[in-house]
């Protein structure tokens, strides 16, 4: 009964996410045509988090990450300024750096030997006055840099699309928010140990999970078999005692408040974990059925040395693929992007009904932006993060997506 | 015959010395051998006894370094890592392990742990560093198939004539983790 199956892309995004009935179609999270577009209309245009100024306090630090697929290199000048540079050289597109981090005077390609200075532009081309007759015009061909960097608290973020508002406006207050949340916790840096760790599963799998309570008692009952609580006791701390408030940011940004979590996300894929924790995790689109997860911890460097040692093995205990909370997390979102490519179910929705119409939204929680009261677990973050992506998925450029995008509003 | 005992053995001359190497060798080496064996038999209790009150099991986070800048390849004691575990903390690990609700046990992965390049690095009295490479291969549900490649670096101290883990410094080869957990020791 191929007839059975419409090509979904006829659809458009708003149609495919709705959050009205809390039904999304499955193929957002494995269809390569949606995965081409969200590079160009998510990832080519959002501010995007690169990297803490406390990862590259001198002239000449470097930390490699990425814009989307994007190899880029953040790196800070003699003079103090922070760039953003691709990490592809002008002549055959061969990266130019092959480190994580570390310090560097210039960055050459290995291929033929073109060299670019800390801003990205080209002070070395072997062969100029023989081969080229010096007629290239070495200030035309340096290293690609996004349209914008602009940080905020110390957090560096960078856009590629020249028509984004300015970054403080794209974080709104709720986002600012979020981020004075960490920053808060005092003159913060991060501590060295920056872990990276793929998994074969669509990133907006994993940026869920972040806001999901419900999932806690079964996935990790393991944990809490080790930590000597009971599962009914785990879900009755989440189901019963969790009435709150919540955040909900233009453009597709969340928080919980949730006593123990705050669990932050800053659309697109950078997730703040900070009540209990002092974390970043960034979720880096490689197609889509995987990603790579990339972790900051930071301390207060004021703090002394028991104080930041508690943070640390806090962290180590329970994040990436070592921690015994997220070990037990990979697996379920590989399964759950199997489940999502199904030709056979293709037509049948994933279910995101809990908790619809659940809650108050009050003009102003006290924080000078609108709260959600009611339930903190529900799927109402996963509803509104799908709706924000559905709005950044269907609007043609910036300026379109600022006119058409959600805002919280007060019954 | 304590270890103490043996390094002084080693001072004798060269047709001696080499017969208590390959006795102390080989010791450890079955020792190595007897400890893969309780992992891959998910003993997991068993291999926690293995351990010495007071021990500390460590695996760094290892990053891409520019060739120049290979000394600030792995983290340092105190900083993020891995695994940073006493032996409370390796319990804990351990329990949630032999818990029913361990999903990721359930089935139980097929897994070898493989070790070679045995070498002893120092003696010092009832304590001796040996080194040794290993494998981890992994294979879980249908096709999961999981590869940890690196190098242990372990102090072992001799209690009531047993040898003991005291420390052990797990290397990994890998700077971006490319299984979907490392739940399992190594």
């Amino acid at each position: 009964m191929a007839t059975a199956f419409k090509p979904s892309v006829e659809r458009s995004f708003r149609e495919r996410v709705d959050s009205e009935h809390g039904l999304v179609d499955r193929a957002i999270f494995t269809d390569d045509e949606v995965y081409r577009l969200e590079l160009d209309r998510v990832f080519a245009r959002a501010w995007l988090f690169m990297c803490h100024d406390s990862q590259i306090p001198n002239g000449g630090d470097f930390f490699q990450t990425f814009m989307g697929e994007e190899k880029v290199i953040v790196t800070r000048t003699k003079q103090g300024a922070v760039e953003v540079l691709l990490n592809a050289c002008r002549h055959r597109g061969a990266a130019v750096c092959r480190a994580h981090s570390g310090n560097a005077a210039s960055f050459m390609c290995a291929y033929h030997g073109w060299t670019y200075d800390l801003s990205g532009n080209l002070i070395g081309v072997p062969g100029l006055n023989e081969l080229y007759a010096k007629s290239l015009d070495r200030k035309a061909w340096g290293l690609k840099k996004p349209a914008q960097v602009a940080s905020y608290r110390g957090f560096i973020f960078a856009t590629f699309d020249a028509a984004a508002p300015p970054l403080e406006q794209f974080l709104g207050a709720p986002g600012l928010a979020m981020i004075d949340k960490l920053a808060d916790y005092g003159d913060i840096e991060v501590i060295p140990g920056v872990i990276r760790h793929r998994l074969k599963a669509n990133w907006k799998i994993g940026m869920e999970n972040d806001q999901d309570y419900y999932h806690v008692g079964i996935t990790h009952a393991s944990l809490f078999d080790a930590w000597g609580s009971s599962r009914s006791e785990v879900n009755k701390q989440y189901w019963d005692k969790n009435e709150g408030q919540t955040v909900y940011g233009e453009y597709g940004h969340i928080m919980d408040t949730m006593p123990g979590h705050y669990h932050t996300s800053i659309f697109p894929h950078m997730s703040l974990l900070t009540d209990l924790l002092q974390v970043v995790i960034v979720r880096h689109p490689k197609g889509p059925r995987e990603m790579e997860m990339v972790y900051f911890s930071f301390v207060d460097r004021n703090a002394s040395d028991e104080d930041k040692q508690k943070v640390i093995q806090r962290n180590i205990m329970r994040l990436g693929p070592s921690g015994m909370v997220e070990q037990d997390d990979g697996e379920n979102w590989e399964f759950c992007t199997d489940g999502a490519g199904s030709q056979a179910l293709r037509d049948m929705p994933f279910n995101y009904q809990m908790g619809l119409g659940d809650g108050v939204t009050l003009a102003d929680g006290g924080a000078g932006y609108p709260v959600r009261e009611g339930p903190r677990t529900t799927e109402e973050y996963a509803r509104w993060r799908l709706q924000c992506w559905a709005e950044w998925m269907d609007a043609e450029s910036w300026s379109d997506l600022e006119q058409n995008h959600s805002r919280l509003t007060v019954a | 015959m304590s270890v103490g005992q043996e390094a002084t053995v080693l001072d004798r001359p060269a047709g001696t010395k080499l017969i208590a190497d390959v006795h102390l060798q080989h010791e450890i080496e079955q020792f190595l051998y007897a400890e893969a064996a309780l992992l891959d038999e998910h003993r997991y209790s068993d291999w926690l006894k293995l351990f010495t009150d007071d021990c500390r099991y460590w695996m760094p986070v290892r990053q891409t370094r520019l060739a120049r800048q290979m000394a600030e390849e792995f983290t340092k004691p105190g900083e993020i890592a891995f695994f940073d575990d006493d032996k409370a903390n390796l319990g804990r690990r351990v329990h949630k392990l032999e818990s029913p609700y361990a999903w990721g046990e359930s089935p139980r992965p097929r897994t070898k742990h493989m070790y070679s390049n045995v070498r002893i690095l120092a003696l010092d009295g009832d304590e001796l560093t040996v080194n040794c490479s290993f494998i981890f291969y992994r294979c879980a549900l249908e096709a999961d198939t999981d590869w940890f490649v690196g190098r242990r670096e372990d102090v072992l101290r001799r209690v009531d004539g047993d040898l003991k883990i005291f420390k052990r410094s797990i290397y990994l080869d890998q700077t971006v983790i490319q299984a979907k957990n490392m739940n399992q020791f190594f």
